[in-house]
């Protein structure tokens, strides 16, 4: 799985991304999908899904030990 | 009647209002434009033809003015109007296999709604009704533009309400009406792990769906962390989605009721009926059904159906009620298989009605409210009533005659195969009332005789009697 990390964080089509996606998600939805149940789903797809947990944790990891970026960044 | 809906609530972005006699759908400025882009997707129009979502069409000016009156800070901007279905149902009154067919139903419409680029809000069976044996969608105002990167927000949702309960009954043996009425919310995780452990953990779905959910759930529970923004980071695709719900349909579509034969599976092979005693019921309660037309027929006590046909002769729409699901089910499959549109089977105790639930207890209604029968079947019901669940004779009929409709009524006496039985378990002496000319007596006191017949082995009487007034 540190195989699938080789994303370029800081690449400008990146930050584009990210300024569309933090305004889609200020819909939010009436129901609460739950946390947990959200994550469950990038695993039980397959290893495509997998794989993109795996970056979720990868990369948790990372900001756990100081490598990351700074999650507030993006708010 | 103008007030919202009790049941339509949750969704900010639509509420159920009845206008003149209209079942219409308020929908918000933000509603309104998911209603726009799923109509103009064409997804309504094929789902409406294959009879997979309930018909919708534009209200007009004035049922909006009526909605706005109504419900004046509602911010209503768009109305639909809908198809009224006969008869509102809820999963705690479903079969094993209804139940299914409607998670087959809500995923099907999901996987649609993912190709068209879109999403569903939610995935509940309180979203799903029925034309007879065919499972409709309704909930219209559950469809969304899809926004990339977004798991299925309905996922948690689904399991709760569709697969636990399924898997519950399949790889349990476990009943989930009883789990559905206690719960509007569902089975959670933790709770399906609990209850589906050890070796249950390597069949089908469990794992993944229910001991990996339950262990994520419990990680994520304080919701400190945006899972969303992480996964859309990470790459999350709709193609995931996809892959989901073609293996949850996989897995549901393969789950069978547990079990095998129950209390009344094999009533019809075993009673105590003689064929002439059978063909003399059939044509006692078919005079007695179509002697005017009828709208409602409920059937109470309904085992494998055959009245509620006889029934659905002259009616036009019949509840075929019973409480034990092991006989309900395959009357469903059967009325499923036959494309039946007027049968609605569905599981009930008649001593423990479906009461008011959720929210001020209007969310779901009590069964009586739901719509007035205008003939009532109580064939082979009242000896289980009185003798085995000790409801008094008077308060029977009283309750039959609230109902409000006309009824056909079986009384079997006490040298009846059946009575007997009953009474041999319980003390002797016990239910000394339980007497045709008693029971004559106490349904006098509330309806008028029409006509009556005794069956030919001369221990059972059929009454069609009128309510007074």
């Amino acid at each position: 799985m540190p195989g699938a990390v080789r994303v370029p964080r800081d690449s400008q089509p990146r930050i584009v991304f990210e300024r569309m996606g933090t305004a889609v998600t200020n819909v939010l939805a009436y129901l609460d999908p739950g946390s947990g149940s959200l994550l469950v789903q990038g695993l039980v797809a397959g290893v495509a899904s997998a794989v993109v947990t795996g970056k979720v944790y990868w990369r948790r990891a990372k900001r756990f030990m100081g490598f990351g970026r700074d999650e507030s960044a993006d708010e | 009647m103008s007030a919202p809906d009790g049941g339509s609530f949750r969704d900010p972005d639509g509420r159920i209002f009845q206008i003149g006699g209209e079942i219409v759908r308020a929908l918000s400025e933000a509603g309104a434009s998911d209603w726009s882009a799923f109509e103009e997707s064409g997804l309504l129009a094929r789902l409406v033809e294959s009879g997979d979502v309930v018909e919708t069409t534009t209200a007009s000016a004035a049922e909006l003015e009526a909605v706005r009156s109504a419900d004046p800070g509602g911010g209503w901007v768009t109305a639909l109007r809908h198809e009224r279905l006969p008869f509102v149902s809820y999963p705690y009154e479903w079969t094993f296999s209804m139940l299914k067919d409607a998670a087959l139903l809500q995923l099907r419409v999901t996987r649609q709604a993912l190709a068209a680029g879109l999403a569903l809000k939610d995935a509940t069976p309180y979203n799903v009704q029925w034309r007879g044996a065919h499972p409709v969608f309704i909930d219209v105002g559950s469809f969304e533009r899809a926004r990339p990167g977004e798991p299925w927000l309905g996922y948690r949702q689904f399991c709760m309400l569709f697969l636990y309960p399924l898997l519950l009954e399949s790889y349990r043996g476990i009943p989930f009406q009883p789990w559905l009425r206690g719960s509007l919310e569902g089975i959670h995780p933790a709770e399906a792990r609990s209850l589906l452990r050890g070796r249950d953990t390597f069949r089908g779905g469990v794992f993944k769906h229910v001991a990996l959910h339950a262990k994520l759930e419990r990680s994520h529970a304080d919701g400190a962390k945006d899972v969303r923004k992480e996964l859309r980071d990470a790459g999350f695709a709709k193609e995931l989605i996809e892959a989901n719900l073609k293996g949850l349909q996989k897995l549901v579509a393969g789950l069978e009721p547990d079990g095998g034969p129950t209390e009344w599976s094999d009533y019809m092979a075993t009673c105590s009926y003689s064929d002439e005693d059978t063909r003399a019921k059939e044509e006692f309660v078919r005079a007695a059904v179509l002697r005017r037309p009828r709208s409602l027929v409920w059937d109470l006590g309904a085992n494998d159906g055959r009245y509620s046909r006889i029934a659905a002769e002259g009616s036009e729409y019949t509840i075929a009620l019973d409480v034990d699901h092991g006989v309900v089910d395959p009357m469903y499959r059967a009325l499923a298989q036959e494309g039946a549109g007027t049968i609605l089977p569905l599981v009930g105790d008649i001593a423990d009605p479906s009461p008011g639930l959720g929210w001020r207890g209007r969310e779901r209604l009590p069964l009586a409210q739901r719509g007035e029968p205008d003939l009532v079947l109580a064939l082979a019901l009242v000896h289980h009533l009185m003798i085995s669940r000790t409801i008094p004779q008077r308060e029977l009929v009283d309750w039959l005659a609230e109902l409000g409709g006309e009824l056909v009524v079986e009384f079997p006496d006490r040298d009846d195969v059946m009575v007997k039985r009953m009474l041999a378990r319980k003390r002797e002496g016990s239910h000394p009332d339980y007497t045709r000319s008693a029971f004559e007596q106490s349904l006098r006191a509330r309806f008028e005789i029409v006509s009556s017949v005794e069956l030919p082995s001369g221990t059972r009487a059929l009454y069609h009697a009128s309510p007074l007034p």
